[in-house]
């Protein structure tokens, strides 16, 4: 008789899994009850129960781990997601590869950021830390009994465990995969321990500023992991997918980027606050919204509710568990913000528009404008679904109408805020400020727009008839903002200079030290500008098609002429060398040698790969990138034939990408200044004044600096030579188009380069409908590389054919009715790219527009209510000779205060 | 009808005594420490000595399994240990104003740095420097205060008196200014100069201070001498405004 299957690893996990949610609810009970009675010793227990809720966690991570590395494949979590063949850096990646395993990871990182959270603040806030506990743990609550009722990563196979794995989805095994979920996982988390002192603070009553500079740290290590996850997701999505882009607006990137706009936001109006006494209500609720948030992106990626192939599944039950848990916490969070009210009254006031809290106030809006509009329209076939019966999908371009221009107003103000002063600019001191900044963005512009003519190409902004020279406005703007920059490092060292009597350099240093958090701010403003120059090159970047029947080697081997195995793009000669095949356990891997010239120059051999994996999944593209700061080479290996070696390629020129990579860079520099610890500033402050002193530290502060972004050069791309050895099998040749359909995304035979469009509007409607594949990402005809994009190309052109596109209102006549035509076919508008209705169209309208009615309403009252104080504050006597005493006294501490 | 008496709860169980921290918290974490070489090294023993990435991760396993006892004898014994009195004073008042004189010395620095790279103009930043060093020396005032160890109320008291003598001298200022202001716009009617016009004007605020009543710098907790018994809030304002009015009418009669 066979014997029942049993993992000891599963039989403790399960324990330990059950022995934290005890652990967790009854340390949650203890920190609420003992703050809420002012009972210290039942505050003191809690805290000693999150310590111990994580090592409880650690264990049962410990031993997923461990079934993991010893191929336990009794637990089904294990063999749905590994196999023997992987390497032990993706046994471990496959500890969060799918929905089981990321909730215990999410609950393990909380447990461990929470537990260095409140050792560190526990004597300061022993008078809330008890409620900090006590949110923290109902949120672990929440998470373990997800994993215990629904999601249980140690449940075992009854009978016939398999022998191997399924092994981890081939495209998650990169090395960017293996630190992304992480990253972003900790941005999330990282969200969970302002929330938890904001309610505290609410809870308990202590409004001061005292818990602001607690979670100013962890708000900063929010950020930096969401631009950090995003930004790894990007560049994975660039090497990876073969799509030649790195953002798509897949909801699941979206649920990333919606509580990076409310944490930025939050990080300006602390600033605020500290500085003003102002925002305190609107502070609380935005760190509020941001867990919201995160919590809501979790929600998005695991209950089905968005379609993406990001997402983990769709799960009835999780998604009204799920559901349940936000509204709870946005009711309790929200309603006690309302309670206490009366006590968040503003010690400020704004007195001018041209200051900067108006300006942190239009950057807030802007922000939280972003966040609602991506969380809309990433919504929005969901609810049209729910409401109307029809998803309508949301692609790409719609996204691009509207972020655009919020993001140029964004940009605008990372350059303008910084030149404004708190309280009121006056109008000579604005010219003053702003005279160096708009000369720099007028010259940028002046000059680009001469000599770069690409720089002129037309975008739609906002609608598809509005189109403006968007890329001259980015990079205009983009000079403003680093003339604003390099003005106030300029600014700022004179005033160093003066105030201290150093050299440049040790003044620069110590400007930057004691000010981390307005430099390191700035940086982060230099790498925003970055970033979009990145953006701006999308612009005209260019996509070809390509189809080469006989590679060199084997023309020169007929004596023919090698020409014929050569094309040109932009500028650039490729040349399709051979075509080779490698097999080993896992996969066959198809290379193309291809050689990339530019005039007589050779750049260099690339390798374009396709992958077929012996275990059905399906096959990846490894696309070939040739890098430059000016534009990327990317070559793809769409299709070919191991009998004739013919070869498809898919060539992509994307120009100024790699400066979305550097900015990154940047915006981690200036992250980690403005985390530089005091101590830190403490030690160094006492700076020797001999040269090798000064050099010691220089030292020590590239290699603090350097020992931070190792991480990430570390993993930087290798680019490995492919071996150099022949395999005997050969991919299957092309099928006709009904068996095409019938396989869905079936993109292994080459059929990227079919049916391309011979007009501008063949290539209109190719871009306006989305391939029905249902493998791909809903990607448009016009970049779908499958097959059932290939016979939907054709379908396109075939009715095209009969409308005459010369004469005037042919083009549009012929557009509108071969969309129909799709709608009617896929009985909806489900097939369309960007939905057509004017109610779409009109919230985002509505929410923006309205919003800055709104906000200069409100500004202006602010401003009205600000200078009548302000003026009754000049009309008070100041300091009288009676408080001289006190005076000197105040002069003593500002000579002592380095700030 | 009477209800039956109800019987009397029983007290409730005293919570056992505390105890000092002492040789007890020091127990836990030596044999924690203690418990942690000897499991690494079964689990090696167990793995022939072969540290594999499973042998670090079960090593690691035993360290959290020792942690998470350690954490819950803790949690345990946290029940009986001493606390501070002042556990849920953490900040207490002098702690908030030692924020709020931070905080004001920040934004001190932070206008004078504006200044001085050219966002604020001179007299704008004159203007906010006075209004913030006001307040920035009211706080260190309280300060004092507050480190006399005087109570509440006679912080109170003394906050009060100080406030009134300032609005006295405000007062005195505006009425002296409001009458050079008036002389100078007599004189220009009439063309002559009226030297005490400008002076009043400039020295207004300082010539009152200085013939004014006793600085206020010596926050005393007895009660001034020459005034009335003062015990409430209200009797030293009242006290105030009576001298004010004295005052004012010496000058109307010079």
């Amino acid at each position: 008789m066979n014997e029942l299957p049993s993992s000891p690893i599963a039989t403790v996990g399960t324990i330990a899994l059950y022995l934290s949610f005890v652990l967790a609810a009854a340390t949650a009970a203890t920190g609420i009850v003992g703050n809420a009675r002012k009972n210290p010793r039942l505050v003191a227990a809690s805290v000693y129960g999150l310590y111990g809720f994580f090592a409880m966690i650690a264990i049962t991570s410990a031993l997923l781990v461990y079934a993991f590395l010893t191929h336990d494949f009794t637990i089904k979590y294990v063999a749905a997601t590994s196999d023997t063949s992987m390497s032990t850096s993706y046994k471990i990646t496959a500890f969060w590869g799918a929905l089981d395993g990321s909730l215990l990871f999410w609950v393990f990182v909380l447990a461990a950021f929470s537990t260095i959270a409140v050792a560190v603040n526990a004597r300061r806030h022993r008078d809330m830390i008890g409620f900090v506990v006590g949110t923290i743990m109902v949120v672990q609550v929440f998470f373990i009994t997800l994993l215990i009722f629904n999601k249980d990563p140690f449940t075992t196979f009854l009978t016939d465990p398999p022998t191997n794995g399924q092994g981890l989805n081939p495209l998650l095994q990169n090395y960017w995969m293996v630190i992304h979920p992480p990253s972003l996982y900790i941005g999330f988390v990282a969200a969970t321990i302002p929330f938890a002192f904001a309610i505290a603070a609410l809870a308990s009553g202590r409004l001061d500023d005292l818990w602001l500079g607690s979670v100013r740290t962890w708000s900063l290590i929010c950020f930096f992991f969401l631009s950090f996850g995003l930004i790894l997701g990007g560049r994975w999505a660039y090497e990876e997918l073969g799509w030649g882009g790195y953002w798509a607006w897949d909801p699941v990137e979206n649920a990333g980027l919606i509580p990076w706009f409310t944490m930025t936001a939050f990080l300006h109006t602390a600033v605020i606050q500290e500085q003003r006494g102002m925002m305190k209500a609107w502070n609380l609720v935005l760190v509020i919204l941001t867990f919201f948030f995160t919590i809501f992106g979790t929600f998005m990626t695991r209950s089905g509710v968005v379609q993406s192939v990001h997402a983990f599944g769709k799960d009835d039950q999780i998604a009204l568990e799920f559901i349940v848990f936000m509204l709870f916490f946005l009711i309790v969070g929200l309603g006690l913000v309302i309670y206490r009210l009366p006590r968040l009254r503003n010690n400020g006031a704004f007195e001018s528009f041209a200051s900067r809290e108006t300006a942190f106030l239009v950057n807030n809006w802007i922000l939280l404008a972003c966040a609602v509009f991506v969380l809309f329209v990433t919504m929005l076939p969901t609810i049209t679904e729910h409401l109307f019966g029809e998803r309508k999908t949301i692609g790409a371009a719609f996204f691009n109408l509207w972020m655009t221009p919020l993001g140029l107003v964004l940009l605008f103000l990372a350059g303008a805020a910084p030149l404004l002063a708190w309280r009121k600019t006056t109008g000579e001191r604005l010219i003053a400020q702003f005279l160096w900044p708009t000369a720099a963005a007028v010259v940028t512009m002046g000059l680009l727009g001469a000599l770069v003519p690409a720089s002129r190409a037309l975008t739609p902004v906002l609608d598809d008839a509005l189109r403006l020279p968007v890329p001259l406005f980015t990079f205009g703007l983009c000079g403003f903002v680093f003339g604003s920059i390099i003005q106030e490092y300029i600014r700022g060292l004179g005033a160093r200079m003066k105030q201290t009597g150093s050299d440049p350099f040790t003044s620069l240093v110590g400007l930057v030290l004691i000010k981390r958090r307005k430099y390191g701010g700035y940086v982060i403003h230099l790498a925003i500008a970055v970033l979009f120059i990145g953006f701006a090159g999308k612009t005209w970047d260019t996509m070809v098609d390509r189809t080469i029947a006989k590679p060199a080697v084997e023309l020169a081997a007929a004596k023919q002429p090698v020409d014929a195995s050569r094309f040109t793009v932009r500028g650039y000669t490729f040349q399709y060398e051979a075509l080779e095949q490698v097999a080993d356990d896992n996969k066959i891997a198809t290379y193309a040698h291809v050689t990339l010239s530019r005039g007589k120059e050779k750049l260099e051999l690339m390798h374009p790969a396709r992958n077929s994996y012996r275990r059905g999944t399906e096959p990846t593209s490894e696309v070939a990138i040739h890098e430059r700061l000016s534009e990327d080479v990317y070559v793809v290996l769409t299709g070919f034939d191991t009998d004739t070696k013919t070869a498809n390629f898919r060539i992509y020129v994307n120009p100024l990408v790699n400066w979305v990579w550097i900015g990154f860079v940047f915006l981690a520099i200036g992250t980690f200044i403005c985390l530089i610890p005091q101590g830190l500033v403490d030690l160094v402050s006492g700076r020797p004044k001999s040269a090798l002193g000064r050099a010691a530290d220089v030292a020590g502060l590239l290699l603090i600096v350097g020992a931070l972004l190792a991480p990430m050069v570390a993993a930087a791309r290798a680019d490995d030579e492919p071996p150099l050895r022949v395999a005997q099998a050969g991919p299957p040749a092309e099928h006709a188009d009904a068996e095409v359909r019938a396989r869905g995304h079936a993109d292994d035979s080459g059929w990227s380069h079919r049916h391309r469009p011979d007009s501008a509007t063949a290539e209109k409607l190719m871009k306006q409908l989305v391939c029905m594949c249902g493998g791909c990402q809903r990607e448009t005809l016009f970049d779908c590389k499958c097959g059932f994009a290939a016979t939907e190309r054709k379908k396109v052109l075939d009715q095209l054919a009969g409308f005459d596109l010369t004469k005037p209102g042919g083009p549009e006549a012929a557009e509108k009715a071969v969309r129909d035509a799709f709608i009617r076919e896929y009985g909806g508008e489900d097939v369309l790219a960007t939905p057509r209705g004017k109610s779409t169209w009109l919230v985002p309208y509505l929410a923006i527009v309205g919003g800055l009615v709104v906000l200069g309403v409100i500004t202006a009252s602010f401003v009205k209510r600000g200078r009548a104080a302000a003026a009754a504050a000049a009309a008070a006597p100041g300091v009288t000779a009676a408080d001289e005493k006190y005076a000197d006294r105040l002069d003593d501490e500002l000579r002592d205060n380095d700030a | 009808m009477r209800e039956p008496a109800r019987p009397e709860a029983p007290p409730p169980r005293p919570l056992p005594p505390a105890r000092a921290a002492g040789a007890s918290t020091l127990i836990a974490p030596l044999v924690a420490a203690a418990l942690l070489p000897p499991g690494w090294m079964f689990i090696a023993h167990a793995h022939r000595w072969h540290l594999t990435p499973s042998v670090i991760v079960l090593c690691l396993a035993w360290t959290a399994v020792v942690g998470a006892g350690y954490a819950l004898v803790r949690a345990g014994n946290a029940f009986l240990d001493e606390v501070p009195e002042d556990w849920f004073t953490a900040g207490g008042t002098h702690a908030e104003l030692e924020r709020e004189k931070k905080s004001l010395v920040r934004a001190i620095k932070e206008i004078e740095f504006d200044r001085d790279t050219g966002k604020l103009s001179a007299a704008d930043a004159a203007a906010l420097l006075t209004a913030y060093r006001a307040r920035a020396i009211e706080v260190i005032k309280a300060l004092d205060l507050d480190a006399a160890g005087l109570s509440p109320r006679d912080r109170v008291l003394a906050e009060l008196k100080a406030r009134a003598q300032i609005d006295r001298q405000a007062g005195k200022a505006k009425a002296k200014a409001a009458k050079a202001a008036k002389a100078g716009k007599a004189t220009k009617d009439n063309g002559k100069p009226a030297p005490e016009a400008a002076a009043a004007t400039v020295t207004a605020a300082p010539a009152a201070a200085a013939t004014e009543q006793p600085a206020v710098e010596a926050p005393a907790p007895e009660a001034p001498a020459a005034a009335p018994t003062v015990e409430t809030p209200a009797a030293v304002i009242d006290e105030a405004r009576a001298t004010d009015a004295a005052g004012s009418s010496e000058e109307v009669a010079s």
